[in-house]
């Protein structure tokens, strides 16, 4: 008995891993590949009277048309484009600024470390949301971009914290000592020793904020604080839904189900690749 | 000239005095061991050589590795000296190993380090596998491939030997290097070690609790308890005429272990 749940176990978990991986790469794909085909091809102009108003799913537009006539498929398209963008965008910033904070953080000097996890801290406790309405208020005008960058900014304290105290462990290592035993410089520990080892552990942050990031963009574009008109952010679609939801459900449906396919294969995604970037995880 | 001279060095942090009054010099080629109850101070000491106290723990007085002045030196200068001068063999050989880099890799990054020029893949594949070889690893080729999870803990401490060695240091700090090891493996480890020395005239700095370890290797033992050196002399003299009451409990304690086992191995 013992031993045959020995042997089974293990390909179990790895079925079961490469299960939800490839659930997460088939979700997370779809999205890309329409975002990508909105690039170049469109059911319909997105911009363009296609039919009449608020109709029903049928042949011709699949998920029917909005209170202006124009086809609902079409914009969800163009919304996969806008939300991984936003993804993309807001965790590349949030990246960036944030491991440089949190490494920085973790090599200081014990003063300027507590003043920079005070500061972390303290920017923590806002809510992400509400630190990307005030970057997206204090910019001129609500753009993409400048949604991109809010929400950047607010991801970047969260990476920081998780950077700094996954560095302070890995800095306590025997490794590293031994490493700077033999002359290691430390910007040559960073880039050999700490980054590999805080990686997988980042990596799949990093696909958790992605998630988180393409809620929020939602959020703000829900709000009007998002991407203006001509991009139909999911957000905006949901808003506008939100006057007809009883006689035609299916606008406020159709983006949430897309929303949220997104994310979920996001985070499906990160599981998978956290088992597979590490080694030590790795079944064999 | 001696190798490492260590004068009236005292560590602390901003509350309390770790060690105190430390003098300790080693010659090249000569084998010292350091002894002490844990806490007692041994480590620090050695970590002191090399500039390596953690932030927050300061030290004062003279330490001079090869012809350098180490306490106040910058990590520019420190990082010349270290691997070249003095390298560590740590206690725990999994923590001493970068869990996420292949073994090879671990190996040629000292040696890439120092090498005067830029090496190709296979000079630094050759200088892995050789040192490898002198470590006497079993199937260098497969180990070299493998994590550190991969192999086992007296493999993992004959590759963290070979890192240490890929400097060719003058001197080998040895902290506890057989202390998270079974005794077979203790056993051969400490021949290794002492071959290791032998053949490339490395003075060696061997720390340890365990007396019968120490015996075994070092000609000369100083004894550390609360941070201060207690009693310090050649192995025979300080096992045979212990003079201080630490010294001596230590001593018999050994002894009664050995009575135990009723004189056997």
């Amino acid at each position: 008995m013992t031993a045959i749940d020995q042997i089974t176990t293990p390909a179990r978990r790895r079925s079961w891993q490469s299960v939800t991986l490839w659930a997460g790469i088939i979700l997370v794909s779809l999205h890309v590949i329409v975002g990508l085909l909105t690039l170049v091809w469109t059911p319909y102009d997105p911009s363009a009277m296609a039919g009449g108003r608020l109709e029903a799913p049928s042949w011709l537009h699949w998920v029917g048309t909005d209170r202006l006539g124009r086809d609902f498929l079409t914009q969800i398209m163009i919304g996969s484009r806008i939300a991984l963008t936003v993804g993309i965008g807001a965790v590349a910033i949030g990246a960036a600024i944030g491991v440089t904070l949190g490494l920085l953080a973790a090599f200081a000097s014990k003063f300027l470390d507590d003043a920079l996890a005070a500061a972390l801290d303290i920017l923590i406790a806002f809510p992400t949301l509400l630190i990307a309405m005030l970057v997206v208020a204090a910019s001129e005008t609500a753009t993409l971009g400048s949604a991109i960058l809010a929400l950047g900014i607010a991801l970047s304290a969260i990476v920081a914290r998780l950077t700094r105290i996954l560095a302070k462990r890995v800095l306590l290592m025997d490794y590293i000592t031994a490493a700077r035993t033999s002359g290691t410089s430390w910007l040559g520990i960073v880039f050999s020793h700490v980054l590999p080892n805080i990686w997988p552990t980042l990596s799949v942050s990093f696909a958790l904020q992605f998630g988180l990031a393409a809620i929020a963009e939602a959020s703000l574009s829900y709000l009007g604080l998002g991407a203006p008109p001509p991009n139909a952010s999911w957000g905006r679609l949901l808003q506008e839904a939100q006057g007809t939801v009883y006689t035609a459900p299916i606008g406020a449906i159709a983006p949430g189900i897309a929303l949220v396919s997104l994310v979920i294969g996001i985070n499906l995604l990160a599981d998978g690749l956290r088992d597979s970037i590490d080694p030590t995880r790795r079944a064999r | 000239m001696s190798l490492l001279t260590i004068e009236n060095l005292s560590i602390a942090t901003s509350q309390t005095t770790l060690v105190s009054g430390v003098n300790l010099t080693i010659a090249p080629g000569e084998r010292v061991g350091l002894i002490g109850e844990s806490g007692s101070g041994k480590s620090l000491t050695a970590m002191a050589a090399t500039g390596l106290l953690a932030p927050g723990i300061t030290a004062k007085g003279s330490v001079i590795l090869g012809d350098t002045q180490v306490i106040g030196a910058s990590e520019r200068k420190l990082n010349t000296l270290r691997g070249r001068v003095a390298a560590f063999v740590f206690q725990e050989p999994l923590t001493a190993l970068d869990p996420l880099m292949r073994v090879d890799r671990q190996i040629a990054e000292p040696i890439q380090r120092h090498a005067p020029h830029r090496l190709s893949r296979d000079a630094v594949h050759a200088a892995v596998l050789k040192l490898m070889h002198d470590v006497a690893l079993p199937d260098p080729e497969r180990i070299a491939r493998a994590y550190p999870h991969e192999i086992s803990g007296g493999q993992r401490q004959r590759i963290a030997i070979a890192m240490a060695l890929a400097c060719e240091p003058q001197l080998l700090i040895a902290d506890e290097p057989t202390t998270a090891l079974d005794v077979t493996t203790q056993a051969e480890i400490l021949a290794l070690l002492d071959r290791l020395v032998r053949e490339r005239n490395m003075a060696l700095l061997f720390i340890s609790h365990d007396l019968p370890v120490v015996a075994t290797i070092v000609d000369r033992v100083v004894v550390l308890r609360h941070g201060e050196i207690v009693e310090a002399g050649p192995i025979a003299s300080v096992f045979g005429a212990p003079q201080h009451d630490y010294t001596k409990s230590l001593v018999s304690a050994a002894h009664a272990f050995d009575a135990a086992l009723g004189g056997t191995p």
